[in-house]
């Protein structure tokens, strides 16, 4: 994608995650953006999404808690969000879309336990209802 | 053809779809108690979800996003979080009251206890979200929920003084016996039961569901604009009715049973077959509507794949979600609380938490980076400014009002 | 959410009997539960006569009278656990237990007669209630 001016709050953050299929992958978190020292404007490198890139979002005590419980849960061990290269981002309009499937980007530990330990141990979680 | 098949299918599904356990009551209750005199409040909630529905449609139409998808974007993730918190306790209650009118329904027929049908009733709701398309859903219970239009048949075979309930809806007065906070604490009640929450936040997500674009724009106003309207027209029915046989004997409605009596008395047994029908269907899409809600509600704020359109297993945590929200309100009935009171909080709680549905919903319909040129005109502007004001205003009474009246003693 | 929850305490705590100072107050107290306890016995007649006249199925008739019932009994209990103020008060409370506990045998005399099947009897049951529902209606007009 062509380098385009974004305001960041109103353009990407918050926004939803959409896959190369039209699946929903993430809402985006929060931003990696680098300032160059050449004094050339900064530019965004990867969108952060999962609890360690929310909970500092929201603040204070929610937020470390936020962080904290999701840790508990045992999405993850560490207190690092998950990163997708902007690079991938090939459209952000009322969603940001990349050119990759949820599969390939692979940032759901919680979708994957919740598809594991209770979804996938139901009758029919494979089959669309319609 | 197919169009005006499409069309009046939309419609009936729509007025099918209006009334869920929250109109039942509050309305019966009402009609006991005040007659016709609260007839306004009804029109103007229709007026109010007409307007709010046809927006949050408008949006999903334009945007391909649900109410609440775009409501942290607008909002903030601190802000929209407080919302969905709040949003989806007052959703839960009505879960629960949903569940509890189809166990009660259910009850009206057989005579057994409804609690042993609460188990049952949630795993069929369970089992639809599960395995039944999502347009198929929708459809058979607006349709079914039509048999409710035997309330307007025994109205009519009850032979009322039509001149006499005009004159109370027309000239509104408390009457005497009643005090003025009481009054007004029904009025919101009533308000509640007209613009609950979740049937935006539905009315949003199902749009993405059923993949409207801007072309089913008209279909989706001829559904809310002709639709809805019915359906309160249909919940005027229903306090006709009460306010016909109850007012003038000072009974007041405790029981779905109740709801029924005057439409058995006009049109016995076959009357009576068509309510509890009726009461099955509506209760039981509601509780399919709620259910979904929280799930999409949750779903949306955390940017998960939701939906009934994909494997389940691809949507398992929002799957997750339906699953605990059903256990949670079926716990809540379970701890046999009298289900009519639980349908009056939340109505009463709903009120409460109108403006964090409605303010998003405006914000969003105006914004041009969204809506491009499908933003709101200058009419729906005014009109849905003046809502927000009327909303906000009934939010801040509500809970003063039930504490005053000791929630309408 | 602390609010919302000191809201529910309130809303619960004053849903609760309070005591009654005044013989005043007891009255007020005597005349709703007669309000209460005559709407359940109006509902159960209602149901009771369109049953006796084919209207209503049994299951729905005995689950209406069921409810009634339970209501009628619950105001019952609530009223006697009033502790009346003064000597009048005693005796207005003597009065109105009376007709209440008419009322309430009245009641579980539908109940059991409609799940004893006999749905044509009922209308007769509920005509001879016509006296009781009557009382129970001045009561509630009386101290209001």
């Amino acid at each position: 994608m062509a380098a385009r001016v974004l305001d960041l709050t109103l353009h990407l953050l918050d926004r939803q995650v959409v896959d190369q299929d039209g699946g929903l992958v993430c809402n985006v978190d929060d931003v990696d953006f680098l300032v160059p020292d050449d004094g050339s404007p900064p530019y965004v490198v990867e969108l952060l999404t999962g609890p360690a890139a929310l909970g500092p979002r929201l603040g204070g005590l929610l937020g470390r808690w936020w962080v904290s419980a999701y840790q508990l849960l045992g999405q993850r061990h560490d207190r690092e969000p998950d990163r997708i290269p902007y690079q991938l981002v090939t459209d952000v309009g009322s969603a940001v879309t990349v050119a990759r499937t949820r599969a390939e980007l692979g940032i759901h530990p919680g979708e994957d336990r919740a598809r594991e330990y209770l979804v996938d141990r139901l009758p029919g979680a494979g089959h669309e209802s319609g | 053809m197919k169009k005006v098949l499409q069309v009046t299918l939309g419609i009936l599904t729509a007025i099918g779809g209006f009334v869920d356990i929250g109109d039942l009551v509050a309305n019966a209750l009402v009609g006991a108690r005040f007659g016709m005199s609260l007839a306004w409040v009804v029109i103007v909630g229709v007026i109010g979800i007409c307007l709010y529905a046809e927006m949050s449609g408008r949006v999903a139409a334009v945007t391909g996003r649900a109410v609440f998808d775009l409501v942290r974007e607008r909002m903030g993730p601190r802000t929209a979080l407080l919302n969905l918190v709040a949003s989806n306790l007052v959703n839960l209650l009505t879960l629960a009251a949903e569940v509890a009118g189809v166990a009660l329904a259910l009850q009206l027929a057989t005579s057994v206890s409804y609690l042993l049908f609460v188990p049952l009733v949630a795993f069929l709701v369970w089992f639809v979200i599960w395995r039944m398309p999502f347009e198929q859903m929708e459809r058979m219970f607006g349709l079914a929920g039509l048999a409710l239009l035997v309330f307007a048949v025994g109205l009519w075979q009850l032979g009322p003084d039509w001149g006499s309930l005009a004159h109370q809806a027309v000239h509104p007065s408390v009457r005497s016996g009643e005090g003025h906070p009481t009054y007004w604490y029904y009025a919101i009640a009533l308000f509640g039961a007209a613009m609950t929450p979740y049937e935006v936040f539905f009315f949003s997500s199902g749009a993405v569901e059923e993949k409207w674009t801007k072309k089913d724009l008209n279909l989706e106003r001829a559904n809310v604009y002709i639709g809805f309207p019915l359906g309160g027209l249909l919940s005027l029915a229903i306090a006709a009715t009460t306010a016909v046989v109850f007012l003038p004997r000072g009974i007041a409605v405790d029981h779905l049973s109740q709801v029924a009596l005057p439409t058995v008395m006009a049109l016995g047994k076959v009357g009576l077959a068509f309510l509890i029908v009726g009461f099955v269907a509506a209760t039981f899409g509601a509780a399919l509507e709620t259910t979904l809600s929280s799930g999409y509600a949750v779903s949306q704020y955390l940017g998960w794949q939701w939906g009934k359109l994909v494997r389940p297993r691809d949507a398992a945590r929002f799957h997750a979600v339906v699953l605990v929200s059903l256990i949670l309100g079926v716990m809540l009935i379970l701890t046999t609380l009298d289900p009519i009171k639980v349908t009056e909080y939340s109505l009463v709680f709903s009120a409460v938490a109108l403006p964090l549905t409605y303010f998003p919903i405006l914000v969003v319909a105006n914004d041009p980076g969204y809506m491009k040129d499908k933003v709101n005109s200058g009419l729906s502007n005014a009109l849905a400014t003046g809502y927000l004001i009327v909303i906000t205003v009934v939010a801040l009474a509500a809970i003063p009002l039930m504490i005053a009246t000791k929630a309408g003693a | 959410m602390r609010v919302l929850l000191a809201v529910l305490v309130v809303v619960g705590v004053s849903g609760c009997v309070g005591p009654s100072r005044t013989d005043g107050d007891f009255e007020l107290k005597a005349g709703n539960t007669a309000k209460a306890v005559a709407s359940a016995l109006s509902t159960a007649r209602l149901a009771a006569d369109a049953a006796g006249h084919g209207k209503a199925t049994a299951n729905y008739v005995s689950v209406i009278l069921g409810e009634a019932e339970d209501d009628a009994s619950a105001a019952q209990a609530t009223f006697d656990s009033y502790q009346p103020p003064s000597a009048a008060a005693d005796k207005l409370r003597v009065d109105v237990d009376d007709t209440l506990s008419k009322a309430i045998d009245g009641l579980t005399a539908l109940r059991i007669t409609a799940r004893r099947g006999q749905i044509d009897r009922l209308p007769r049951i509920s005509a001879q209630l016509g006296p009781v529902a009557t009382t129970l209606e001045q009561i509630a007009e009386k101290y209001r």
